[in-house]
Parts: C-alpha cells; structure tokens; sequence
C-alpha cells in the first residue's frame, strides 16, 4: 500500500487542477455556451424561413440535431476529451517513469516487494485519480442532463461515460510509453505528446470522413456521435480499446517484471 | 559549431515522427476531397454567412465555409498549427532543459566556450528544425492537393496561412525557450509551456463561440491571423509585428537569465 499512497498522494494535485479544468470546460459549454445556442435558434428559424425548403435537409442539416441538447453535447465532448486524454496519460507516465526519470530504480527494486507488487499499485493509484477525476465531472453531467431533458436515459450514460472508458485506454498508452521508452525525459510532454497525437488522428478521422480511420483514433472509440446516432458504443472500436488496453497493459506488466534495470 | 552538430543530431527522431504526423494529416484529410472541383456555390455560402455564431461554431465553420476548398484548407492548418506548436514547445523547452533533465550538464557547461554560446547553439538547432517542419507543412499543402487532382482555388493566399502558422510556432518556441529559462524546476517549467499552450487553445475555442467574445483575440495568438482575413489576402501586418517584437523580447530574456540561471543537479 505504501506505493499506491505515495503516488496518488504525489500526483493529487496535479489531479485536481485537471479536474478544475475539465469540469469548469464541461460547466462553461453546458451552461453558459448551449443557452447561446438554443437562443439562437429564433433567429435562425426566421432567416431560414426566406430560404426554399428541403436545402438544410439537402446538407444533412436537422434543426432538432443542432439544437437537442444531446447533439450539442457531442461537441462538449472533443474539447475535453483532449484535455482528459493529455491528463490520463500524463499521470499515468509520471506514476509509471518516476524512477527512470529519478534514476532511482534500483532503490525502489531492492524493497521488499515484488515487481509485480509494484505494478499492481502503480496501477491502482492511475486508477484512482482517473475516478476522482470523474466523479465531479459525471456529477455535472448528468446533473445538466436531469436540468435540460429532465431524465437521464441509457444512451445519455453511455455519453457521459465515454470520457471515463477513453481515458482507461490512454492509461495503457501512458504505462506502456513510461515503461518501453528507454529514457523519459518529461511526464507532463509524454502526456501533451500523445494526447495531441491522438487528437491529430481524430481530426483526420473527422476531416477525412473514412470510416477506415475510426480504428486509429483512439479519442474516438468511445464515442458520443455513435450514441447519438445509434443508441449505443460503436463495438468494432470498443473491441479494438479493449485489445489495445490488455495488450498494451500486459506487455507493460511483462516488461515492468522481467526487464534488466541498468544501474 | 560542435554545440550545434551535436544539439541538431539529437532532434532527427522527434523530427520525423512529428514529420509524419504531418503529413498522415494533410494527406489523409485531403483525400476526401479527391476530385473535387472546386465548386464554390454561392447559395450555401450565402446561406451559411447568415447562421448565429454559435450555431457555425458548433459546425466546425466559425471562421469559414468548410464545403469550399479554402475553409477547409484553413480548419486544415489550424490543426497543423495546433501540431507544430506542441512540436515548438518540445523544442523550446529541450533547447534550454536538455542537459539538466538527463543530468549531463557538468560535462557541457565545463566546455571552454561560455553559456551564452551553447544555448544560442542550441535555440539555433530547434529554430532550424522548426523551420524545416514548416516547410515540410508547405511542401505537403503545395503536393497534396496536386497529387487528389484538387481544384487549387486558393493557391495565391496558401502561403499566407503558411506564414502565419510558422509565426505563431516561432511565438510559442521562444516563449517556451523563456519560461524554461526563468522558472525553477524542469518539470515545473515544462509543465507551464504547456499550459500556456493549452490556454492559447481554450481562449481560441471561446473565441470562436460568439461574437461577444472577440475581445479575447490578443490573448491567443493562434487567432492572430483568422482565417477569415488571410483568405481574403490578408495578413494582419500590426499582430506580425506583435509576434516578431515579442520574439526577440523572449530570446533576449531567456539568453540573459541563462547566464545568472542555477544549474543545480536536483529538478
């Protein structure tokens, strides 16, 4: 336990100037910029009125979409998932390479406590800061949920967990980056380094419109637009997070257990 | 000279992978746009120009139309400039930080040839890298649309964005350059860059909500240049200048603090 005590104790401020963050962006956009939206929409309505029917429906545009506080929540969901994203992988490098970047390995090895041990409860204390900061944050959500729509339906749940279950998949890219990377010069780069990586591979995604690169855009395995659109997790993504989650875990554990530290 | 060699050998595989970041993202995203000519219809543009902002902005087209060539060029290089800039922090903050974070500082810093030199040596390495990134930006926007047999619509106003992505990446460079130099603490230091860099996001996200919101421009150069105006062939000469005097203000400070700067063993 000792371990896992030091490091969320380590890293708890760090947590919870994230959560701030995330959950004052989630705040920001649901109650001060979605009323923007919704006032707007007089205003659209009457100008769309000049315009001969059926050319919104012609661009794929739906009023009801645009304005039904579960479309809008879709896009409250690409700012913070990279801000969640930087956050997950960022802890979980700090926690994962302390002592490489410390150069204190073989203190920490000698304890003791099996490799293993270790692992586990490094592990666990990820885990736990990930929860802390997603408690307040599906608080606010469902919260604004129950202000605007009045009830919280299974698809809403499944939109406001996916910041959880995607960052569980980034914790995987931290552990696995900290422990493969043969020196970890800084947490904090690892974590903007990837997270905007993968943000990166989300625009493409969203910019190219291929259904091919849903695959390599780990921001968007568990997404908002497939709840909105079909009820529930696009699964062949969800298989692909849960594969490369385990994968990338258990190879991090073998490596973490077997590997020769350098003195 | 050997500063140099040695600083810009280090910087080749953070050079490429970011390299091919790049480029996965202007080909990939551009191959939607395969073929198409570049059919600038009146109508929608006409129709989109009279949405409310936050409605655009909830679109994705804030700043332009995203179904013609140039609005999607421009939500392109915004991306691009998001990419860069984490790459320009990366750079600015290894330039000053490197030999601190991996604990080798005591066999540079005793080298006859005075702090002054080694880090000017080391800021030119990440300058030219960060240069050579924005041209390999340039050479891919020039390339990708050529080889989708995209209707170039915008060819004349394209260096324009290219300029401003570059300017605000040299920003962000010194200004993580400077941070790493004032603040105590590798990690600490680091850290900042990459809040300011984040912050600059976040402004940029309000400013593109509403119009009420304008005001916070000078506080995000990564609104400096707006893809509105460089469009139209312009590029704000008063917020280029902004950038260069706050350059120079930035590189002045980080190359004096370095000489009074603490290198102590422990970050």
């Amino acid at each position: 336990m000792t371990i896992f005590r030091f490091e969320t104790r380590r890293q708890l401020r760090n947590t919870v100037t994230w959560t701030a963050v995330i959950v004052v962006v989630l705040w920001l956009m649901l109650y001060g910029f979605y009323p923007l939206v919704v006032n707007s929409r007089t205003a659209m309505e009457e100008m769309l009125a000049s315009f001969p029917p059926g050319v919104l429906a012609a661009f794929g545009i739906n009023l009801d979409d645009v304005f039904a506080f579960a479309g809008f929540s879709r896009m409250v969901y690409l700012y913070d998932a990279l801000l969640g994203a930087i956050m997950a992988t960022g802890t979980a490098a700090a926690i994962f390479a302390r002592e490489k970047q410390n150069k204190s390995s073989d203190f920490l090895l000698t304890k003791p406590l099996s490799r293993s041990e270790i692992f586990v409860q490094k592990l666990a204390a990820c885990l736990t800061l990930i929860g802390v900061l997603n408690i307040p944050y599906v608080a606010v959500y469902t919260a604004s949920y129950l202000h605007y729509t009045g009830s919280v339906t299974r698809p809403d749940l499944l939109t406001i967990l996916c910041l959880f279950l995607m960052q569980l998949v980034f914790v995987s890219f931290g552990i696995a980056a900290a422990v493969f990377m043969r020196r970890v010069r800084s947490s904090s780069a690892t974590g903007v380094s990837i997270g905007m990586f993968a943000f990166l591979l989300s625009m493409v995604y969203s910019l190219s419109e291929k259904d091919v690169f849903r695959f390599i855009s780990p921001l968007s395995y568990f997404n908002p637009d497939a709840v909105f659109k079909t009820g529930r997790y696009d699964m062949p993504s969800v298989a692909t997070a849960i594969v490369l989650m385990l994968g990338l875990t258990a190879a991090a554990y073998v490596r973490f257990t077997t590997a020769d530290v350098p003195a | 000279m050997n500063v140099f060699l040695q600083e810009w050998k280090r910087g080749i595989k953070s050079f490429v992978l970011w390299g091919l970041g790049i480029a996965f993202l202007i080909f990939a995203a551009m191959m939607k746009l395969r073929g198409v000519v570049g059919t600038e219809s009146g109508a929608v543009t006409g129709m989109l120009a009279a949405f409310p902002k936050p409605v655009l902005a909830m679109l994705g087209m804030a700043e332009a139309n995203i179904e013609t060539y140039g609005g999607f060029f421009s939500v392109l290089q915004f991306y691009a400039m998001v990419v860069i800039c984490c790459y320009a922090v990366y750079l600015g903050t290894v330039s000053v930080l490197r030999e601190t974070i991996d604990k080798t500082y005591e066999f540079l810093f005793t080298k006859p040839c005075g702090r002054l030199h080694i880090l000017s040596m080391k800021l030119l390495s990440g300058f030219v890298w960060l240069t050579l990134i924005c041209l390999l930006n340039s050479v891919f926007s020039y390339l990708a649309p050529a080889a989708y047999a995209i209707d170039n619509t915008i060819a004349d106003t394209m260096p324009l964005f290219l300029v401003a992505v570059y300017l605000v990446a040299l920003l962000l460079y010194a200004l993580s350059a400077m941070l790493a130099v004032v603040i105590r603490g590798a990690e600490r230091a680091i850290r900042a860059s990459y809040a300011v860099f984040l912050g600059w996001y976040a402004l940029s996200v309000f400013f593109d909500v509403d119009t009420r919101f304008e005001f916070v421009r000078p506080l995000t150069p990564l609104k400096y240049f707006r893809a509105g105006e460089l469009l139209a062939g312009r590029l704000n000469p008063w917020y280029a200048a902004v950038v260069l005097v706050a350059v120079v203000v930035c590189v002045a400070v980080a190359c004096t603090g370095f000489q009074r700067k603490d290198l102590t063993a422990v970050s």
